[in-house]
């Protein structure tokens, strides 16, 4: 597997097909005795802050942190690989973690189902 | 400069690899990882504009032939300090796909 | 009968390229200037958009992913941000001057002030995106974007030389004010080619579920929908020139060539061309929020899809609603559309590039396209409009200084 054409940018989707967004960062760990290991992908604003122009991430990091709730990064390992294509998909389930989406779901539940015909 | 542990594949990529003199030997473009034992490990870096094309799938098309790779193994290149990866071999010994 | 309703896709993205308030605009000014001298540019225009809205269609239709999908994953984050801010700016710019280009419409028709319109007008877009889905959307705007067809039937009543017409379909200079004469064919051109046209359709042909069997339903839709817009604008070029030339009306303003179907249709002419003016500045203005939406969410992976709920996929629907928010400032303020338009256009035409030159690549990604990657015409014919492109994005702001007056 080639990380940076098959992994780095792709769009993640959970096991019901929800978008959990893309890798926007792909950490290795050093080891002493052996290869470096593929460890983790992030997702996020801020890891991919540090990969834009300055102007443009010292903007995101603000954003990252003024807007509530805060927007965090999250990682997720490589063994939740469920399969990889053109999207990856991994065995996690946004519905049911409420570590995921966190943004997506409290303008769900907190704005848009208190406008007009948001609401489920 | 310390040593660092964790280190991103978006801090390495582009970075110009040099030999022990100076010798620029090529950008990391791509890095291949195989799963072993349940873990995924590090086993090759791709050098040189050849490897950038192949990421974007223009020379097969474009050029009708295969693009040049430099390929190193994952004990050929010191990746601790990711703005300035070292080659750790001589340059001959890296191999051409 | 399926194939049928695709068409409504193609009417609809072409609606956005040919019939909004840019586009008609410079189509009638083009007209009353140059009489047929500028329908090579519309035919170039379309030219270039059916072979790029293909291949977007494409796209959709084999890997199930847009083109912003495609931009991101092969380009990166770092790559991909410019497009992004580029796109935004761009749809924004051009989403105020549809806005301002309905509630002109409106005053039109109402005699009420536009300022008056702008903010019914969002609302009015924003509601249509909130509770509709986007089969609805596309084929309401596509219904009754046959009004438009108004300006073909004028033309036909008028009786033009059409082998006059004809000749004008190739490309040629004008020796009657060169600097103006360049500046409308670039102005023609930039409101032809737009980036959220090409955006737009391949997030379509996502939302339509496009499968690899349509590939050449979406010929036809590429070339068909394309062609409607194209006919009414060089239709509305043709009026122009029959109408306004000879009366000495420059078409500055909208206000100027107004009365012009009055002429071929003495009763209903006034109406024919609000309603017209007002449907397909609406049609571009959903259009253009939905590209918005489709390019921040697919850009940063997050769900999108007009035919969602809005609760489902809340960011999507704040990023339409945040921009129908800003959108009308300009109408508000009584900034004239037309003028605003040019504006926004000549930035239209520098972004060109950025977003298109992708495609280059993108079409010859077998992990996306297996087996239908672009040929060697296709290959040319990117290359082609991406250098096109970039000779606009260079010409663009020096011929406003020069021939923008």
């Amino acid at each position: 597997m080639d990380l940076v054409r098959d992994v780095l940018d792709v769009r993640l989707v959970d096991r019901n097909g929800q978008g959990l967004g893309r890798v926007d960062s792909i950490v290795l760990r050093l080891r002493d005795n052996g290869p470096p290991q593929f460890v983790a992908m992030e997702v996020g604003l801020t890891a991919a802050a540090r990969r834009l122009p300055k102007p443009i991430e010292f903007l995101a990091r603000w954003l990252a942190r003024t807007l509530r709730p805060r927007l965090q990064t999250v990682r997720y390992g490589p063994t939740l690989f469920r399969d990889i294509g053109v999207d990856i998909e991994l065995d996690v389930s946004a519905a049911d973690d409420p570590r995921l989406l966190r943004f997506e779901k409290w303008l769900s539940r907190h704005v848009v189902s208190r406008m007009p015909g948001g609401s489920a | 400069m310390r040593r660092r542990r964790v280190v991103r594949v978006e801090e390495l990529l582009g970075r110009r690899v040099h030999a022990d003199g100076g010798l620029a030997i090529g950008r990391i473009e791509e890095i291949r990882v195989r799963r072993r034992r349940g873990r995924y490990e590090v086993t090759e870096y791709l050098l040189g504009s050849g490897a950038l094309f192949e990421r974007l799938a223009i020379v097969r098309r474009w050029l009708r032939r295969p693009s040049k790779k430099v390929v190193a193994r994952w004990d050929q290149i010191d990746i601790s300090q990711p703005d300035a990866p070292r080659l750790l071999c001589a340059p001959e010994e890296l191999t051409h796909e | 009968m399926k194939n049928l309703t695709k068409v409504g896709l193609g009417v609809l993205t072409s609606i956005g390229g040919f019939l909004e308030v840019g586009s008609l605009g410079t189509a009638l000014q083009a007209g009353a200037r140059y009489r047929y001298g500028l329908l090579w540019a519309l035919a170039l225009g379309t030219i270039c958009v059916a072979f790029l809205t293909e291949m977007t269609g494409r796209l959709a239709a084999v890997s199930r992913h847009t083109m912003v999908d495609a931009m991101r994953k092969r380009f990166g984050v770092s790559f991909q941000i410019w497009p992004l801010m580029t796109q935004v700016v761009v749809d924004l710019l051009v989403l105020a001057s549809e806005i301002g280009g309905a509630s002109l419409a409106l005053q039109l028709g109402t005699g009420v002030p536009m300022a008056v319109w702008a903010v019914p007008v969002a609302l009015l877009v924003w509601a249509l995106l909130w509770f509709g889905t986007f089969e609805s959307i596309e084929h309401g705007v596509a219904a009754l974007g046959l009004v438009t067809l108004s300006f073909v039937a004028a033309a036909v009543v008028l009786g033009p030389d059409w082998r006059d017409a004809a000749r004008n379909l190739l490309p040629h200079t004008s020796n009657q004010h060169p600097a103006q004469y360049a500046y409308l064919a670039v102005g023609i051109l930039g409101a032809t080619i737009s980036p959220y046209l090409i955006t737009f359709y391949s997030s379509g042909g996502v939302e339509e579920r496009w499968k690899p069997k349509d590939l050449m339903p979406n010929r036809v839709v590429a070339a068909v929908g394309m062609s409607f817009g194209s006919v009414v604008a060089m239709a509305a070029m043709i009026v122009a020139a029959l109408v306004l030339a000879p009366r000495g009306v420059r078409a500055d303003t909208y206000q100027q060539s107004a009365f012009i179907l009055t002429i071929p249709f003495p009763r209903w002419g006034w109406t024919l061309f609000w309603t017209s003016l007002f449907i397909g500045c609406v049609g571009a203005a959903l259009e253009l929020s939905l590209d918005v939406a489709y390019t921040v969410s697919q850009s940063f992976g997050w769900d999108w899809g007009e035919s969602q709920r809005p609760h489902e996929e809340a960011r999507f629907a704040i990023v339409y609603s945040l921009m129908l928010l800003v959108a009308p400032i300009p109408a508000l303020a009584g900034l004239d559309p037309l003028k605003f338009t040019m504006f926004s256009m000549a930035v239209t035409v520098v972004a060109l590039p950025i977003v298109i030159g992708p495609l280059l690549v993108i079409m010859n990604d077998t992990q996306y396209l297996g087996s239908h990657t672009n040929g060697i015409v296709g290959n040319v014919a990117v290359a082609a409009i991406v250098a096109l492109a970039f000779v606009l994005a260079v010409v663009a702001i020096p011929l406003q200084i020069a021939g923008g007056g």
